[in-house]
């Protein structure tokens, strides 16, 4: 896979969209960046959002990803706040 | 009729052909959970329900729940069928049903779905309190959705303003917790707001 440095999108939904004021954040991907780099990066870049980042889950082309997990930036990133359906 | 298993929809559900959807020859059982908007969480009153969602990843994930209940249990059918948009008193949220040839298997997976659902799919619901504002409702674990684990546990009103609703700092987040779990006069967590679903 060949997944160079760039810019990726990170989708944000409810309290954590609201929070932000936007539906989307960007932040830069780098090579080898696990769902867990990419987190704690996020939350560097948005200090403002970090107790929001460190309780949502990162999702990756629409599946919950563990922090260990490689993730390649062509697929659709999305921060998952604790859910409330039902 | 089209054979949808899973469903988001805007409009109201109909539960009776839900019901009768999943209904077999073969099944002597069929089960049907219905999630509806309650009026009062203890003395807040809730005046309508807003749900949003991950639409792609929500399907994806109650399809993943239907799968994964027809391998665990003998159930023949299930269709989960959710709202979103707003929701008025009373009016159905969530609908899930099932049949199987005996009635303990379509219990069980019922049970199960709901409770699954709740920990998983990517759907957020938007209290609008009758006095209170607006506000996202994000259980405070992520593992499991504590207010409805613990269902008519004492549920206490948080101390946040409508002023303090569009803030966008973290320490506003507001969460649910169970009663028993939440430190008291705990400075830390005095926003933290324990809310039923």
């Amino acid at each position: 896979m060949n997944c160079l440095a760039k810019k990726v999108r990170v989708r944000l939904f409810a309290g954590l969209k609201e929070a932000a004021g936007t539906d989307y954040i960007e932040t830069e991907w780098k090579t080898g960046q696990t769902a867990g780099d990419l987190k704690r990066n996020v939350m560097l870049e948005y200090p403002k959002l970090q107790g929001w980042i460190s309780r949502s889950r990162l999702a990756g082309d629409k599946e919950f990803l563990p922090d260990s997990a490689l993730v390649c930036p062509d697929v659709e990133l999305a921060l998952i706040p604790p859910v409330s359906g039902g | 009729m089209v054979d949808v298993m899973v469903e988001l929809t805007e409009n109201t559900i109909d539960t009776d052909s839900l019901l009768k959807s999943v209904m077999r020859p073969e099944c002597g059982a069929a089960l049907l959970f219905v999630g509806s908007t309650r009026q009062w969480t203890n003395q807040l009153e809730t005046v309508f329900l807003e749900y949003d969602a991950y639409h792609s990843m929500a399907r994806l994930e109650m399809e993943k729940l239907e799968e994964e209940a027809k391998e665990r249990w003998t159930v023949r059918e299930v269709r989960i069928v959710h709202r979103l948009g707003r929701v008025d008193i009373g009016e159905v949220s969530i609908a899930i049903a099932v049949s199987s040839p005996h009635r303990a298997e379509a219990f069980e997976a019922g049970q199960w779905l709901i409770d699954e659902f709740k920990k998983r799919v990517p759907i957020w619901k938007k209290e609008h309190w009758r006095n209170d504002g607006a506000q996202w409702i994000h259980p405070l674990t992520l593992e499991h959705n504590q207010s409805d684990l613990a269902p008519g546990h004492n549920v206490a009103a948080g101390d946040e303003s409508p002023s303090e609703g569009n803030s966008s700092s973290a320490e506003q987040v507001k969460m649910i917790q169970p009663v028993k779990t939440r430190p008291s006069n705990d400075s830390a967590a005095s926003n933290d707001t324990k809310l039923g679903s």
